[in-house]
C-alpha cells in the first residue's frame, strides 16, 4: 500500500518537471521582450540592456533553467516585475480568499449534485430525471461570469439581500464573511454541480443494474441504506475522478469569479499579471494552481482503493 | 387501417416520414443542431438583420433602455447593443469552429502516431500530460499575455489546452483498434504505415472525432468569452460577447441588459452546441461498438 503511494508520487514528479519546463518556456519565447516591456516607451537600448541584467535574461537559457530551478527548490518565486515584490509573498497575502471560495464552491457542489444524481438514477426516466438532465446540459453550457451578474442582480440589485462585490475575512466577522461568500459560491458551484450531478447519475445508474443490488433490495434494505452504502459506495469511482478533472474547471472559474466579484485572490492577482505582462507572478501563479492540481488528482488517485479494495497497483 | 409509425421498417419510410422519425428519435440533437444553425445564420446574414454599425457611436443616445429603435437599448457610448450582440456572434463561431478543426486534426495525427507507434507513444503523452497539468484558463490565459492581443492569437492559445484531449481519444482508440484481426491481416499483406493509419483506422476514429469535436467547440467558445471579459481575448474593437459584457460590468444597476443580452446568446449558443454533441454520441456510439466487434 504504501509502495503504492510512493510510486504514484513519483509518476507524478515527471509531469511537474515538464510543467515547470512548459511554464518556463511560455514566458522565453514570448515574441515580446520583457525587457523593453518593463523599461517603457521612452528608454533608451542601455535602459533595456541594464533591465535585462537585472532580471538575467543575458544568460544562456539552459543556465536561465537552472537558476529557475534552484530558486524554485528553494521556494523562491522570483520577484514581481512591475512591483519588485516577492512573487511568494504576494501569492500568501491572496491565498485565503481563493482558498476559501474553492473550498466553499467544492462543499456546495459535491453535497448538492450527488444526492441529485442519485435521486435522479433511482427515478430514472421520471420527471425528476428529466429535470435533473435539464439542469445538468443547461448548467454547464452557462458562462460563469454571466451567471455570477445574474445573480447579483437578482439577489443584490433588485433583492437588496446580499452583498455586491468585495471580500471579508472571516477573522472580521463570521457573518459579512458568509454574507460575501455565498453568491460567488453559489454562481461557481451550480456550474460544478452540473457537471457532478451528471456524472453521478450516469454511474449509479449503471451500478444500480447490479446483482447486488437486487439482492439487496430483496433482502428489504431500506432503499436510502442502500442508495447511500452500497450503490454509492460502487459509483465513487468515475464521481472522484470527475470532481479530480473537474478542479480545472473549478481554477479557471475562480479566476473569473474573482473578477466578477473583486474578490482579492490568486485568480485577480493572475488576471492583473496579465494584463500587466508581469512574467514572474503568471509563472508562479501558474506554478501553484499546477502544482495543486496534480496533488488533487493525486489524492483522487489513491482514493480510489477507498471505495474499490479490488483496485491496488 | 392505421399502422403505428415505427412498426413500418426503414426502407418503406417515404423521405417526409424518415425525417419525422429522426426528429422523434433524437430530439435533444435535433434542437441543438436547429439552435445553432439559428446562429450561424445570426452570425453570417448580420448586416441583413436590421443592424447597424456596431462600432458606431452615438453619445446622445447613450444607455437606452430595450425599446423600438433599439431592440436590446443601448450602451454607454450610444453603441446599439442589439447590433454588437449580433455581430459578436460572428467571433464566437469563428473562433468555436476553427478551434474545433483545427484541433481535431492536430489532436487526430499525433493520436494516430502515439497509439501506433510505441517507441514515440511514451513521450508524447507525457508532453500531454503536462499540457494537460495545467489548467485550461490559465494556460490560455498565459499564452495571450505574452502575445498581442487578437483573434488568431486567441485561437492559438485555445488550440493548445484542448489538443490532448483529442490526442488521448485517439490514441485510446488506436490502441484497442491495432490488435483487431483486419490491422494484423492488412499488415500481413504488405501496408505500410501510413496506409495502415490513413485507410484503416481513420474511419474508426472519425466518429468519436467528431463528437469530441462538438465539446471542444462549446469549450472554446465559452473560454473565448471568458478571456475577452478578463480583457485578454478579443480586443475591444471587435465586439465580442465577452467584450461587450466586459465593457457593461459597472453597468449592473442601472443598464442590466447590456449584459443580459450578450451572456443570453452565449448560454444559448453553448447549449445548442452541447445538445447536439450528446445526441451525436448517442447516435453514434451503439454504432461504434457494433463496428469494432
Amino acid at each position: 500500500m504504501l509502495a503504492y503511494i510512493l510510486r504514484r508520487i513519483l509518476a507524478t514528479l515527471p509531469v511537474m518537471g515538464i510543467v515547470v519546463v512548459f511554464v518556463f518556456l511560455l514566458v522565453r519565447i514570448a515574441p515580446g521582450d520583457p525587457a523593453a516591456i518593463i523599461a517603457g516607451d521612452y528608454a533608451t537600448p542601455e535602459n533595456i540592456q541594464k533591465i535585462r541584467v537585472g532580471l538575467g535574461l543575458d544568460k544562456p537559457i539552459h543556465v536561465q533553467f537552472g537558476i529557475y530551478v534552484m530558486n524554485l527548490i528553494r521556494g523562491d518565486l522570483g520577484r514581481s516585475l512591475h512591483s519588485r515584490l516577492p512573487v511568494r509573498q504576494l501569492i500568501e497575502q491572496r491565498l485565503e480568499p481563493t482558498v476559501a471560495l474553492a473550498v466553499s464552491t467544492l462543499t456546495f457542489a459535491i453535497l448538492m449534485a450527488i444526492p441529485l444524481g442519485i435521486l435522479a438514477a433511482w427515478k430514472a426516466g421520471s420527471l425528476i430525471d428529466r429535470a435533473v438532465m435539464v439542469f445538468a446540459v443547461a448548467g454547464f453550457s452557462i458562462p460563469v461570469f454571466w451567471l455570477g451578474f445574474l445573480l447579483i442582480y437578482g439577489f443584490s440589485v433588485k433583492l437588496d439581500l446580499l452583498p455586491v462585490q468585495g471580500y471579508v475575512s472571516f477573522r472580521q466577522g463570521f457573518l459579512p464573511f458568509i454574507q460575501h461568500l455565498i453568491l460567488p459560491t453559489v454562481t461557481l458551484g451550480l456550474i460544478y454541480m452540473a457537471l457532478l450531478a451528471r456524472i453521478t447519475r450516469a454511474s449509479v445508474l449503471e451500478v444500480l443494474q447490479s446483482d447486488y443490488i437486487r439482492t439487496a433490495n430483496a433482502k428489504g434494505v431500506r432503499p436510502i441504506t442502500v442508495l447511500f452504502v452500497h450503490a454509492l459506495k460502487n459509483a465513487a469511482v468515475p464521481v472522484v475522478t470527475t470532481i479530480g478533472v473537474g478542479f480545472a474547471l473549478l481554477i479557471g472559474g475562480v479566476v473569473i469569479t474573482e473578477s466578477v466579484f473583486a474578490l482579492p485572490g490568486l485568480g485577480r492577482l493572475t488576471v492583473d499579471a496579465v494584463l500587466q505582462r508581469d512574467y514572474s507572478i503568471i509563472q508562479g501563479v501558474t506554478l501553484i494552481f499546477s502544482f495543486v492540481y496534480a496533488l488533487v488528482n493525486l489524492l483522487v488517485d489513491l482514493s480510489y482503493t477507498l471505495f474499490d479494495p479490488r483496485i491496488r497497483y | 387501417m392505421h399502422v403505428e409509425p415505427d412498426a413500418i421498417p426503414y426502407d418503406r419510410l417515404t423521405g417526409g416520414q424518415k425525417i419525422r422519425r429522426f426528429v422523434r428519435r433524437n430530439p435533444t440533437m435535433v434542437a441543438g443542431g436547429f439552435l445553432l444553425a439559428v446562429m450561424v445564420v445570426l452570425a453570417t446574414c448580420a448586416p441583413y438583420l436590421h443592424t447597424v454599425n456596431p462600432v458606431e457611436m452615438n453619445p446622445v443616445e447613450r444607455l437606452r433602455a430595450p425599446g423600438a429603435g433599439h431592440w436590446f437599448g443601448t450602451d454607454m457610448y450610444g453603441r446599439d447593443s442589439y447590433s454588437r450582440v449580433i455581430y459578436g456572434s460572428r467571433v464566437s463561431l469563428l473562433v468555436g469552429l476553427v478551434v474545433a478543426a483545427v484541433t481535431s486534426v492536430i489532436g487526430l495525427t499525433i493520436g494516430l502516431i502515439s497509439g501506433f507507434v510505441r517507441e514515440l507513444d511514451n513521450l508524447i503523452m507525457r508532453v500531454m500530460d503536462g499540457i494537460m497539468a495545467l489548467p485550461d484558463l490559465l494556460l490560455a490565459i498565459s499564452f495571450v499575455a505574452l502575445t498581442k492581443a487578437s483573434v488568431r492569437n486567441v485561437i492559438v492559445a485555445l488550440i493548445i489546452p484542448q489538443t490532448p484531449r483529442v490526442v488521448r481519444l485517439v490514441r485510446s482508440i488506436v490502441l484497442v483498434l491495432r490488435e483487431q484481426p483486419f490491422v494484423e491481416s492488412a499488415m500481413a499483406m504488405g501496408a505500410r504505415l501510413p496506409r495502415l493509419l490513413a485507410r484503416h483506422l481513420l474511419p474508426n476514429t472519425i466518429a468519436p472525432l467528431v463528437v469530441q469535436g462538438t465539446y471542444v467547440m462549446a469549450s472554446a467558445v465559452l473560454i473565448e468569452a471568458a478571456l475577452s471579459f478578463l480583457g485578454a481575448g478579443t480586443p475591444p474593437e471587435i465586439p465580442s460577447w465577452g467584450n461587450i459584457m466586459a465593457e457593461a460590468r459597472s453597468y449592473v444597476r442601472v443598464a442590466f441588459w447590456l449584459l443580459l443580452f450578450p451572456g443570453l446568446f452565449l448560454a444559448a449558443t453553448v447549449l445548442s452546441i452541447n445538445m447536439l454533441g450528446d445526441g451525436l454520441r448517442d447516435l453514434l456510439d451503439p454504432r461504434i461498438a457494433r463496428r469494432m466487434r
